[in-house]
């Protein structure tokens, strides 16, 4: 049997490399509000066909490393959307409770 | 002695409501509204718990969709700012229905909450007992209500009281209205008097016999799908297993918390309103020292003196002397012997099961169900 030639592959270039970066954050791929949508809905039991099939490989995403872990992403989603939901006052009582020990 | 499952959490939202039902007597003075610094003292307070792993939030009223999607965004958002790794919460709300438009059940749906819908039975009955605010029915509003949950797939079951006008219906009836209209989780619950003893309350004897004949109906009907708690648990307790709901599952004292509208916090919303059982505020509550409470210390107390009719009882292991605050009740009108409906009953269901067709159904049923029921909820 003919061995196969094994080609020997050139590092890939800066630009390559932040093509690549580009291409699985998910900011940029989809937008960051289907993400959201996405996982919410797998919480829930749903995924939908269109779902983005590299949430969990996102090197970056801006919050960080991403992680398989979808409880603690649906967490991170909700603490996102949190700031949207609290007036500047609330975030005043939140910021006291927070540094309280109970 | 802290309850191994999930710590529930009644937080009563409001004392508003858009309905005017003949035997509510669910009102108290003060604040009506809870404040967001409420709302945010009772989540930071209760996740503060180091004993605590999962928690059970059961938003009550009032009616508290009154108080809009947003504070439930708000209610939400702060369980993530304060849930500490290891722990998880459900949350859990008990509605008239009639506010569950399109955008409630939406964010319900997708923050996974599940829904108490009230629901008194047939439309004549329950208009004559649950009438909206100003006198106008509300059964059509209801069942729109109930439509959206089931259109949207939100878990919900329905919560229907028992008064002296719905056992005039047969037992049948009653359960095929349920059937007819899709719904498969209901709860009963007997009217009762308040901590002042103002109220309708059905005799004991009354209401265990009707239960009894809707028992029958239920295992006619032979579908184990179609879920009334009080059979669930009436099931497990004839067959020796723990009970399933709150009284009898051993997660009543130290198990479940009552937060008013003003932060008042009591073991549970049937002893609110009266101060011997109030706690403090739930914003400076400590509960990882509730057992050194004097309050939690007299309840347990309460708790452990069953009267002298449970002395030989089969039953009375899993049952525990059933709800505290009944018993608390009933020592108070001085019917503390008088005889108990639950051990009969329990006497007959076992009888009933030993050979049923689907005996393994409704154990398999049993095994699935993960949360004691609440009684209010």
């Amino acid at each position: 049997m003919a061995k196969k030639r094994i080609e020997k592959k050139a590092a890939p270039s800066i630009s390559q490399l932040a093509r690549k970066r580009a291409k699985y954050s998910c900011d940029h791929l989809m937008g960051r509000e289907v993400i959201e949508k996405q996982i919410a809905e797998l919480a829930v039991g749903r995924i939908a066909k269109d779902y983005c099939q590299n949430w969990d490989r996102c090197p970056d995403n801006d919050w960080g490393k991403c992680s398989p872990d979808v409880t603690r992403w649906i967490r991170k989603i909700e603490s996102s959307e949190y700031r949207k939901v609290f007036t500047e006052a609330e975030i005043k009582v939140v910021s006291e409770l927070k540094s309280r020990k109970f | 002695m802290r309850p191994a499952g999930a710590i529930n959490i009644i937080v009563k939202v409001t004392r508003r409501c858009n309905f005017s039902c003949e035997y509510c007597h669910d009102v108290s003075p003060g604040i009506r509204d809870m404040p967001f610094e409420v709302l945010a003292g009772t989540v930071a307070s209760v996740l503060s718990q180091n004993g605590g792993k999962a928690f059970r939030f059961i938003w009550h009223g009032g009616e508290p969709l009154l108080m809009g999607s947003d504070f439930f965004r708000k209610a939400v958002a702060l369980q993530g700012e304060f849930l500490r790794d290891g722990q998880s919460v459900k949350n859990t709300i008990q509605t008239n229905g009639t506010l569950l438009d399109a955008g409630f059940v939406s964010f319900l749906k997708r923050y996974g909450f599940s829904v108490g819908v009230s629901l008194d039975g047939p439309e004549d009955v329950h208009d004559a007992q649950r009438s909206m605010a100003g006198g106008r029915k509300s059964f059509d509003s209801v069942l729109e209500g109930i439509r959206r949950l089931q259109d949207d797939e939100v878990p919900f079951g329905v919560l229907s009281v028992l008064t002296s006008r719905t056992m005039r219906l047969f037992p049948r009836d009653l359960l095929d209205f349920y059937r007819f209209h899709g719904i498969t989780s209901i709860g009963f619950l007997p009217v009762r008097k308040d901590c002042q003893l103002n109220g309708e309350s059905l005799p004991a004897g009354d209401f265990g016999d009707y239960m009894v004949r809707l028992f029958d109906e239920w295992l006619s009907i032979n579908d184990p799908g179609f879920e009334i708690r009080e059979f669930r648990d009436w099931i497990a307790l004839a067959l020796g297993l723990p009970g399933t709901r709150c009284s009898s599952a051993a997660t009543c004292i130290g198990g479940t918390y009552s937060v008013e509208p003003d932060g008042s916090l009591y073991s549970c919303d049937k002893f609110a309103g009266d101060s011997r059982f109030l706690f403090g505020d739930v914003g400076e509550i400590d509960f990882d020292a509730m057992e050194e409470h004097p309050v939690f210390r007299d309840l347990s107390r309460r708790d452990r003196q069953l009267p002298s009719m449970c002395s030989d009882c089969p039953w009375r292991r899993g049952c525990g002397g059933g709800c505290g605050h009944d018993r608390y009740l009933r020592a108070m009108t001085g019917e503390s012997d008088s005889e108990c409906f639950l051990r009969k009953i329990i006497a007959i269901v076992r009888e009933r099961i030993e050979r049923h067709p689907s005996a393994e159904a409704l154990l398999s049923a049993l095994r699935q169900k993960a949360d004691p029921d609440i009684c209010g909820v």
